[in-house]
């Protein structure tokens, strides 16, 4: 009994290690999996249950000086749907009905993405849904499982002007080329003017939201998590564009090409800046019509283009106020120096006309730049050096950049002995007929709005001005130009006679009224030689009003004849309706 | 026919702590577990279900207290008979979930093969004490075979694999507690690893010299070893065989994902991989009570009955793995120290043999739902949700604690 009692407790004992052993076993293997690889099945029912949505920041608003806004933002929607949510009981006929997009398409989305193994990543199937047809999907979300929406940064336009070239449109980013640290493939940029210039302010941060779906891909709810981040809204600008004065601005210029830029000397400011032809912006918001588009990108008129800043013009006659302050402050002339003017002026075998074809007479500086003779600037010209004419051209802001804030600033050309030996290499060599030319403005110089513009800022405030700018925050940059400051009263003088006395090219804009004070200059620039399409016409001046207070005017009407009819005639009425209550 | 089923008169009612208390533990886990998953505020809840069930298993427990021990073992052959009547008259019961193993009474679910484990154990005791003098080897272990093996294959025609699974686990302890000879039970066992072992042949060679070794340091009869020999050639021979050439390819797959149901992730294998992901997301202090996201949000189809414990791994952590499996431990301590004990051969075998039931239960539902073994549907006993197998644990449980009360 003795021996078996002990062979008793031997078996008792081999059982209760075979036994141990197995709840070791199962022990470690729930060790190994709860402990060892927690990390992995948390991150694996992470992907069951949570589903990361990027919420898109709503962009800055855009305001005008006023504090109107121009720009807001209107929640447009992009459609998205998680492959690994779509199941059997998607309603396909349904879907298919409310957006227009069937089953096949869908299916393949799905499988594309399937195999790359980001089943659980929301892809867009639809973009710009409005509010209302959002709703009507939601309604049937037990149809539509795993579909889900996500707001895009989409503009709506409040004022009544339409500023399109300043403001600017959004579009899609380029998917191949940007910024990987910044953007999403998909995302929505400013694509030009100052969209595009301030993006970065205008922009916002994204934020991430976390949901819990259930296995039928349904959202639970929201999934609370220290991870979860609210967008942030991007930084508004306010601009210094007076919106109703842009508005009468652009209605002003709506039957030309051509552009009007309004500023104030003295501290760079523009108050309205504007282009045509131009284009709604409001059909920019959301997919833009392919047969829309192409439409306007092979418009000859290049509505895209904004005149002011990106396309360039020869001068004309605005050029001889350039040519006039560079002999001036060189001493080339005399201020009383005269020259004859017979209408037509022979150098070598060529023949130079001036516009008046019974021509000035005996004229001086003053009155040349009055009455735009061209045979006075002829002879001008001969006594400058040429180089130094060209690099003087450029200390008064020619052939470079105004840094005004927009994007694609051009420079237009101011050509020096160099480019000219270049470019006329194959022709036979260039004369100093070429230069004569120069000196009205013409042949191969050619300069933005802009910065004719800033050659008028220097004039109005002697010698100073300020880098253009439309953020009205922007701290003004100066820009110096130091002539003596005769020079400067000079050609004041002598644009304030070609507004206001008999006989100036300007004298259409002149404004009638106590205080106020009008300059310019009138320009019309030949497009080609031999053929009927009519000058550019420019005008471009500067008024004073109250207590020295300055605003500055330049107009362009592409081949809106002499510079002296409708440019000058324009601009009467934009000061006049500025000033109406001076 | 019951006369004398019950004694009122001797047998009190006792309740053995060391014994009781871990089961306590399973079911208050189970409650919490299932509390979790049903909503509290509808009365017809499982949660509120199982607490009646809890209850009448209680009053059954307390019914077991009075059954006499000894009626058991004059009673176990006929239990063989109505045993096997059992389970076979489940060829009339409908197929549920794949298997003909319910019958269904209104909104009862009865499973014979359940209450077959009471009757299996009580007669297999018995058939295991009086042959354990046996000198004839060999006809005692084919007769084993035979007895042993047509309830089971019975089972498995249904199928049901896991209860299968049990009745086969609990045969080896019970052989062992009856003093049958290792070196018979390895002979008993060796077809199977034979069968296994040609999964590679290498390994089957290996294990083929294995054998032949213990055969003959064993010193059985020679012409024993020659059959025991020929079997294990035949059954390593023979099942390749089967495999490629008996079985159609539709068959070998569904065996195939049965034993990896990983390999197929959308359809058998999606159960056990939303389970293993559940456990192994809970990490060591779980995710909180009702804050599983796996239970909460769908992602386990089956969570009250055989995945019971994949919820409790999710929601309540390893900590509580650890604190089950120690509660397992310590049952399973204490009915060895207590059959060691008894003297009576017929009640000792029993207590072996129905704690090795209710721990085995729980070893191979812990396996299954992190995937240790192939899935089946089996239930974690005093944890899973369900009346009859709660029914047939409280007892087992019952007769436990009356022979630790009634023999020592």
């Amino acid at each position: 009994m003795q021996i078996n009692y002990s062979k008793k407790i031997l078996h008792k004992r081999i059982l209760l290690i075979f036994y141990f052993i197995l709840c070791a076993i199962v022990l470690y293997n729930y060790f190994s999996l709860q402990i060892m690889q927690n990390e992995k099945f948390n991150q694996k029912a992470g992907n069951n249950s949570i589903r990361k949505i990027i919420l898109n920041a709503p962009r800055g608003i855009i305001y005008d000086r006023n504090k109107l806004p121009l720009v807001d933002n209107k929640p447009l929607y992009d459609l998205k749907l998680i492959p690994h949510d779509i199941t059997d009981g998607f309603n396909y006929s349904l879907f298919n009905e409310i957006v227009n997009i069937d089953s096949t398409a869908i299916d393949s989305i799905i499988n594309l993405n399937k195999e790359a193994g980001a089943s659980f990543k929301p892809i867009i199937i639809k973009r710009y849904i409005d509010f209302n047809l959002k709703s009507i999907l939601e309604e049937y979300k037990l149809d539509f499982k795993g579909i889900y929406f996500s707001e895009l940064p989409a503009r709506t336009y409040i004022s009544d002007c339409y500023l399109t070239h300043v403001l600017g449109y959004l579009r899609q980013i380029d998917e191949k080329n940007y910024n990987k640290t910044l953007y999403k493939a998909d995302d929505i940029i400013g694509f030009s003017g100052i969209e595009k210039y301030y993006e970065n302010y205008l922009r916002g941060d994204y934020g991430v939201d976390y949901y819990l779906v259930d296995r039928l891909g349904i959202i639970q709810g929201k999934y609370e998590s220290d991870l979860s981040i609210s967008p942030l809204q991007g930084d508004s600008i306010i601009l210094s564009i007076d919106s109703e004065l842009q508005s009468f601005v652009e209605n002003s210029l709506d039957n030309y090409s051509g552009s009007i830029i309004i500023m104030n000397p003295d501290n760079g400011q523009i108050l309205s800046l504007a282009s045509n032809p131009d284009y709604d912006l409001k059909s920019f918001i959301g997919p833009i019509p392919i047969n829309q588009w192409k439409s306007l990108i092979n418009n000859p008129k290049k509505p895209f283009t904004n005149r002011a800043i990106q396309e360039t013009y020869p001068p004309g006659s605005i050029f001889k106020l350039l040519l006039s302050a560079i002999a001036l402050e060189h001493n080339i002339i005399a201020t009383q120096k005269t020259y004859v003017c017979s209408g037509i002026y022979n150098f070598h075998n060529t023949s130079f006309r001036c516009w008046k074809k019974e021509g000035h007479g005996e004229i001086d500086l003053s009155n040349a730049i009055k009455e735009s003779c061209n045979i006075y600037f002829y002879n001008l010209m001969q006594n400058i050096d040429f180089n130094q004419w060209a690099e003087e051209s450029e200390k008064l802001g020619f052939n470079k950049k105004t840094h005004i804030d927009l994007p694609n600033e051009q420079i237009g050309n101011i050509p020096n002995r160099k480019y000219m030996n270049e470019t006329y290499k194959d022709r036979g060599g260039w004369s100093k007929g070429h230069l004569l030319n120069f000196s009205i403005g013409q042949g191969e110089i050619s300069v933005t709005p802009i910065q004719v513009i800033q050659l008028i800022n220097l004039i109005a405030n002697e010698g100073k001005t300020y880098y253009p700018h439309l953020n009205l925050f922007e701290r003004n940059q100066s820009y110096i130009a130091n002539y003596k400051n005769n020079v400067w009263k000079f050609i004041k003088n002598a644009m304030y006679a070609a507004v206001n006395h008999n006989g100036g090219t300007a004298y259409k804009a002149k404004v009638n009224k106590k205080n106020v004070k009008v300059y310019g200059k009138t320009g019309t620039a030949q497009v080609c030689s031999n053929c009927d399409d009519k000058p550019h016409a420019w005008f471009s001046g500067f008024v004073e009003y109250g207590n020295n207070q300055k605003l500055s005017i330049c107009i362009l009407i592409e081949n809106g004849g002499k510079g002296s009819n409708i440019p000058a005639d324009m601009s009467k009425k934009i000061f006049e309706y500025i000033l109406k209550d001076v | 026919m019951f006369k004398g089923l019950f004694d009122f008169k001797n047998q009190k009612l006792h309740f053995n702590m060391t014994i009781i208390i871990p089961v306590i533990g399973f079911i208050i886990l189970g409650l919490i577990v299932l509390s979790s998953t049903s909503n509290l505020n509808d009365i017809s809840s499982t949660f509120y279900k199982q607490m009646s069930w809890i209850f009448l298993g209680s009053i059954f427990f307390i019914i077991m207290q009075y059954v006499r021990v000894q009626f058991l073992y004059d009673y176990s052959y006929i239990f063989y008979i109505l045993l096997i009547l059992l389970i076979f008259s489940t060829i009339f019961a409908p197929i549920i979930g794949g298997s003909k193993s319910w019958f269904v009474f209104g909104s009862m679910y009865f499973q014979p093969s359940e209450f077959g484990k009471i009757l299996y154990v009580l007669c297999m005791s018995r058939f295991f004490i009086d042959n354990r003098n046996n000198k004839n080897i060999s006809s005692y272990l084919i007769f084993i075979l035979v007895l042993l093996f047509i309830p089971i294959l019975l089972i498995l025609k249904q199928p049901d694999l896991g209860t299968s699974m049990v009745y086969i686990s609990i045969i080896l302890p019970m052989l062992f507690w009856s003093g049958l000879k290792v070196k018979n039970i390895f002979l008993l066992i060796a077809p199977i690893v034979s069968i296994i072992a040609t999964y590679d042949i290498v390994f089957f060679y290996f294990w083929m010299a294995i054998f032949l070794i213990i055969l003959v340091i064993s010193r059985n009869k020679i012409y024993v070893s020659i059959i025991n020999f020929i079997i294990n050639v035949l059954c390593g021979i023979l099942s390749p065989y089967i495999w490629f050439e008996l079985l159609k390819p539709h068959q070998r797959s569904r065996i195939e994902t049965f034993l990896d149901p990983l390999s197929d992730p959308l359809g058998s294998g999606y159960q056990l991989i939303q389970s293993i992901i559940s456990i192994g997301s809970g990490g060591f202090w779980g995710k909180g009570w009702g804050e599983g996201t796996q239970t909460h949000l769908k992602f386990l189809p089956v969570r009250d009955t055989d995945f019971v414990i994949s919820v409790m791994s999710e929601e309540l952590g390893f900590i509580s793995i650890f604190a089950l499996i120690i509660m397992l431990s310590i049952f399973i301590y204490w009915c060895l120290i207590y059959s060691c004990k008894i003297d009576n051969k017929y009640a000792s075998i029993v207590l072996i043999g129905f704690s090795t039931v209710l721990f085995m239960h729980m070893i191979i539902n812990m396996s299954v739902v992190s995937g240790l073994l192939p899935v089946t549907g089996l239930p974690a006993p005093f944890i899973s949700y369900g009346g009859s197998f709660l029914l047939t644990c409280s007892i087992m449980l019952g007769l436990i604690n009356n022979i630790v009360n009634n023999y020592i």
